[in-house]
């Protein structure tokens, strides 16, 4: 066999060579225009403590049909989905026999939430109906924003999936979301400084996903300083890093 | 074709006296240009200056006619790619005799032209280039120590000529029929310090799963947009002890990008890992029937181009992996799922059978999975609904003292929260 057989063949269904960093292979980010006629990205389900999330005032409803509604926050976060991992308290039903309604209490080293979950959310709805509080969890759903009569905005969590987490996985996820919160507050910060309105203007180490929300959030918040978001993330740290509990858990 | 005497190279032109006989190389090509002759390797071709000479095997040839610019008559031209195992290279022969060209066929080239298009150089053999067959033998050598020593991330497209060191992590061979032949080939993935990339060995080369190796005279090559090292008659393998592997760098520690950096750089080369929540599993999952004609999985016992069939058990999850920065749908093959599982295939159709109920699998798969955290080593493939993510292993998950040891990173530099390249 002559030995230039099988690099010929080695080399023919090749296609194109990969150009690593091509600009022209960006995928339209998170939160592309409402009228694009394209299939609608999935709704990436944000990390952000519950501290965050309850300090939010502004939601914001997109255009055109089956639009989804953002809950935007201080550090420019433009939420639909929601990954949250905490204990699970107050577990209560409170609809009635045709429309099952289930409201539980979900805290994280930064604070608390309102979590639901109704007939259009079975899987979560029947964890709930079972589940012996306290408990920890991982929590899948969307964020939902009430304006109540004196105007003061309520944040819940209209849960997709609810099922028991790990200290592990309660640990990951802490770390994972102060990483993602202090990279969000960095950028804010940066946004307000620059005042930029093009995304391009912003350093590469910032995910475009993350620049075109934190613009879209740029005038949203304008007595609110960023700063203040740092204290409670650093503690979340804190209950995750070196040191171990001061009183063991004796069930363990 | 062994002897190489034959004066194969006809060139027309009165100064090219020399018969082909390749006897005192040096002398004669060297007096017609009066200028130094020097033999030369494809790699460096294209940054040589001067009169040269390359030995090097035909991989491809064609003969073309090309219109002449002045519209009178044709021009003949044999085309191909030439190479002597540092560079694989275009050449372009005009005026050629009408011998054919073989594949395989050894050619000995005095004076070529270097041309350079897009950006790459290509010979061309005109009027003042001497053309001879050559044997085997006459073939530069390639020692060991002129390869060059890369790592798998720094191969380019096309490159030739190097040695890597590298771990076999996965390994599989097949049987394929080549026209009326059937040939062994086998495919898997390579790792080192700096990354991982998927190999295709065009003969059956001792490369084992969790051996190390080291491997020469491979080439780079893309392959439906990735790159791989591919290995054929000319390549060899040896295998190394780990501790080679170490002193290299080691194995990349798995490390995950973040699913948003993929999505914004899909094309990236070789393998990654990811890490993130199962968010959804997606139907079909689990338990699932395979046409027999094309292994499509069927819906409700029909395949949309084989029409009704009973179909091939089989194990299969797709799954939405979130990381809160992309998401993207993992395809995990059968393997994978029987070790998510714990259940190996004929374990998980007694399980149907038992509970009556086909979807018994996927249900327990998403008791398995859902909310939960996986690490996931594959590629990512971008469509219309975002990236395909084709999973080779399910890798452990990071270690506790990794996390605890980021949390501290953040407290004392919360800069570290920015992103990192892969």
């Amino acid at each position: 066999m002559s030995t230039s057989r099988g690099a010929k063949e080695g080399s023919s269904p090749s296609i194109t060579a990969p150009e690593p960093g091509h600009p022209a292979s960006v995928r339209p980010a998170g939160s592309a225009p409402s009228n694009d006629p394209a299939p609608r990205p999935r709704e990436v389900a944000w990390r952000l403590f519950t501290h965050e999330l309850t300090s939010s005032s502004v939601q914001e409803k997109g255009e055109g049909e089956k639009a989804t509604t953002h809950v935007l926050t201080p550090l420019g976060g433009c939420v639909s989905r929601l990954l949250l991992v905490g204990t699970l308290s107050q577990i209560e039903p409170l609809g009635s026999g045709a429309s099952p309604l289930w409201r539980a209490r979900f805290t994280d080293p930064t604070g608390g939430v309102a979590v639901t979950a109704g007939s259009y959310q079975p899987r979560a709805l029947a964890f709930l109906s079972q589940a012996k509080a306290p408990l920890l969890a991982t929590v899948v759903g969307k964020a939902h924003l009430f304006v109540g009569r004196e105007g003061v905005p309520m944040v819940s969590v209209r849960s997709e999936i609810i099922a028991p987490a790990t200290p592990a996985e309660e640990r990951a996820w802490v770390v994972e979301t102060a990483r993602q919160s202090l990279r969000r507050l960095a950028l804010t910060k940066e946004v307000r400084a620059r005042g930029s309105r093009d995304p391009g203007a912003y350093p590469c180490g910032y995910p475009r996903r993350l620049v075109d929300s934190a613009l879209r959030c740029l005038d949203r918040y304008p007595g609110s300083d960023p700063e203040r978001f740092r204290g409670p993330i650093e503690r979340a740290l804190g209950s995750v890093g070196e040191g171990t509990p001061v009183v063991p858990d004796p069930s363990r | 074709m062994k002897g190489a005497t034959m004066g194969g190279g006809v060139v027309p032109g009165p100064s090219e006296g020399s018969d082909g006989r390749g006897a005192a190389p040096e002398e004669g090509p060297a007096e017609t240009t009066g200028v130094s002759l020097q033999d030369r390797r494809l790699r460096d071709v294209g940054s040589s200056q001067g009169a040269m000479r390359v030995t090097a095997r035909v991989l491809t040839a064609e003969r073309r006619e090309i219109a002449r610019k002045d519209g009178v008559g044709k021009l003949a031209v044999l085309s191909g790619l030439l190479s002597d195992g540092t560079a694989t290279m275009r050449f372009s022969w005009w005026d050629p005799p009408s011998v054919d060209l073989e594949r395989g066929s050894v050619l000995r080239v005095t004076n070529p032209q270097v041309r350079t298009w897009r950006d790459r150089p290509e010979l061309s053999f005109g009027w003042k280039t001497q053309v001879e067959f050559a044997s085997e033998l006459e073939l530069p050598r390639l020692e060991d120590s002129e390869l060059l020593e890369r790592h798998l991330s720094e191969l380019r497209p096309g490159e030739e000529g190097f040695r890597v060191l590298a771990k076999v992590l996965l390994s599989e061979s097949r049987t394929l029929t080549v026209g009326e032949r059937k040939r062994v080939i086998r495919s898997g993935l390579l790792g080192d310090s700096s990354g991982r990339m998927a190999f295709t060995a065009w003969v059956d080369l001792d490369l084992p799963v969790d051996s190390v190796v080291e491997i020469f005279g491979a080439s780079a090559r893309p392959f439906q947009g990735e790159l791989q090292v591919v290995m054929d008659e000319r390549s060899r393998v040896e295998r190394r002890p780990e501790v080679e592997l170490l002193s290299m760098g080691g194995l990349a520690t798995e490390r995950p990008v973040e699913i948003g950096w993929l999505e914004e750089r899909p094309e990236g080369p070789g393998r990654r890992a990811i890490e993130g929540v199962v968010v959804e599993l997606r139907s079909p999952s689990g338990l699932i029937h395979r046409c027999p004609h094309c292994s499509r999985s069927l819906v409700k016992g029909f395949c949309r181009e084989h029409g009704p069939s009973r179909g091939e058990p089989d194990l299969r999850a797709r799954l939405v992996l979130d990381d809160g920065t992309g998401s993207v749908t993992a395809q995990l093959s059968r393997e994978c799922v029987e070790n998510l599982l714990g259940l190996d295939l004929p374990k998980a159709i007694e399980l149907a059978r038992e509970r009556l109920d086909p979807t018994a699998v996927q249900e327990l798969l998403s008791e398995r999975v859902l909310t939960h955290r996986l690490r996931l080593l594959g590629r990512a493939v971008p469509g219309l609904w975002g990236l395909t993510f084709f999973v080779d292993r399910v890798l452990p998950l990071t270690p506790e003292a990794t996390v605890v040891e980021e949390a501290n990173r953040l407290l004392r530099t919360p800069d570290a929260s920015l992103r990192e390249g892969p």
